[in-house]
């Protein structure tokens, strides 16, 4: 308890250094944070290239907004976390777009796929062993939600299933996302 | 609204998927920060996905940071929107979700001034109210006062007029002023004089009317006149004995020993 208390003050530390404009403090930041974000992106993007810029871009946006930063309603962690998961989303989707015009048949394309399976290798030994403790149907549900960036309506249409149904997975997934977590933690402590 | 049933509708669980509307947004925004119950909820679930990102974390290659870092040194950081009034930008994209929205806080300082500010004006104003209000009241019981006095002196003086003791004299105009006339009032009993102006021409500021009675062929002076009284006026101690005629004369002001008869305006016999 004692760690994370101090943890906690140094982050408050971190943040107030970063709002005065303090670079050293947002390169701290930086290692502190870039690992999780890097890896989220990277699931999200399925590219080494394609996930570098987009955290490049989170990063001067975080930079530049982070007066915007309001910590009664959350944790800086959460809100960094969420702006670089939206700019992957983005960035998937004009991916996406672009795919769709050039018919599949393009050498990019390829070229993403093969970099997408190298990620899953790669990143796959904690997240398969975590998500596995779910349901096959809420493991599809996160996969679509989380690193695709689909609304619920778009879960729904693609899977063909009521949307309440896909909102009541959603809350489970997330209640057993939850108890997996908190067993581990107990593990960790 | 139940708290419970809300947290327990997975609306929350969209926040932090960052999948919510945009209405649901506001309304997570809003309710977050009234129930600490759903700010706990929020929390809880934001943990859960910050655990989640850990387990997928992957060191990003070393020339990102320099890159990076490099980036923002030219990117100035931008000022929180402040003032309340200040009409905040639509986000150009999907842009930063759940923590990042910031509510404006309304300038409580500013609130709490202008409300001692009007609490102080209010009091003074009362106090101004209350003190005015007394004033009007004494000026009220004054005018009653002067107006009870005037009644009796009104009913006194319509009694006196209406004795059977009383006489009136005509006084004409003479030649100076044809047009002038005043009545004059005598009681031989009481010996008391009032007069009442009916038309007398007004004087310079220098000059006053003066009222005599004639008594035995020489005139009595009876003080001077407030001739813009429209009201029958009693002569205060100007009681007269044996009076044959009344005159008025124009005089310096304050009035003369013997009247200036060539100024006589007004005469009259008994």
């Amino acid at each position: 308890m004692l760690i994370l208390s101090h943890a906690a003050a140094n982050t408050e530390q971190l943040i107030k250094s970063v709002r005065n404009g303090d670079q050293v403090a947002f390169a701290t930041l930086y290692d502190n944070y870039s690992p999780a974000l890097y890896g989220v992106v990277s699931q999200i993007v399925k590219s080494d290239a394609v996930a570098e810029d987009v955290i490049q871009d989170a990063f001067v946006n975080i930079w530049k907004k982070f007066h915007s930063y309001d910590s009664a309603k959350g944790t800086i962690f959460t809100w960094m976390l969420n702006i670089a998961r939206n700019k992957a989303i983005d960035s998937l989707r004009k991916t996406k777009r672009m795919g769709e015009v050039e018919i599949q048949d393009s050498a990019s394309n390829v070229g993403i796929r093969d970099s997408r399976s190298t990620q899953l290798n790669e990143n796959t030994i904690g997240v398969r062993a975590l998500v596995e403790k779910l349901q096959p149907e809420q493991q599809v549900i996160l996969e679509y939600i989380y690193f695709q960036g689909y609304t619920q309506q778009e879960v729904s249409d693609e899977l063909n299933v009521p949307l309440g149904t896909v909102k009541s997975r959603v809350r489970i997934a997330m209640r057993e996302l939850r108890k997996v977590f908190k067993t581990t933690l107990l593990f960790w402590i | 609204m139940d708290i419970k049933d809300y947290i327990s509708s997975g609306v929350l669980e969209s926040f932090v998927l960052g999948i919510a509307s945009e209405q649901e947004r506001r309304e997570i925004e809003c309710l977050s920060s009234i129930y600490p119950e759903i700010q706990q909820s929020l929390d809880e679930l934001s943990e859960v996905m910050e655990s989640f990102a850990y387990t997928l974390a992957t060191e990003p290659p070393a020339h990102l940071k320099t890159k990076i870092l490099e980036a923002i040194v030219d990117e100035a950081q931008e000022p929180l929107l402040q003032p309340l009034n200040e009409v905040k930008p639509t986000p150009t994209q999907q842009e930063v979700q759940p923590a990042a929205m910031t509510v404006s806080k309304p300038n409580r300082p500013w609130l709490a001034a202008a409300s001692l500010a009007a609490l102080v004006a209010l009091t003074v104003v009362f106090f101004i109210n209350q003190n005015n209000q007394q004033q009007e009241l004494i000026a009220l019981q004054e005018k009653v006062n002067t107006s009870e006095q005037f009644n009796t002196e009104l009913n006194d003086l319509n009694s006196w007029l209406a004795h059977s003791r009383t006489k009136k004299i005509q006084l004409k105009g003479t030649e100076n002023q044809p047009e002038a006339e005043v009545a004059v009032f005598w009681n031989d009993l009481t010996q008391d004089v009032a007069f009442k102006v009916g038309n007398l021409p007004a004087l310079a500021s220098d000059k006053d009317y003066q009222l005599w009675a004639i008594v035995d062929g020489k005139p009595t002076d009876m003080g001077v006149m407030d001739y813009k009284n429209a009201l029958a006026e009693i002569v205060q101690g100007g009681k007269v004995a044996g009076a044959q005629a009344f005159a008025i004369t124009i005089e310096p002001k304050g009035g003369s020993k013997n009247p200036t008869l060539t100024a006589m305006v007004v005469v009259g016999n008994v």
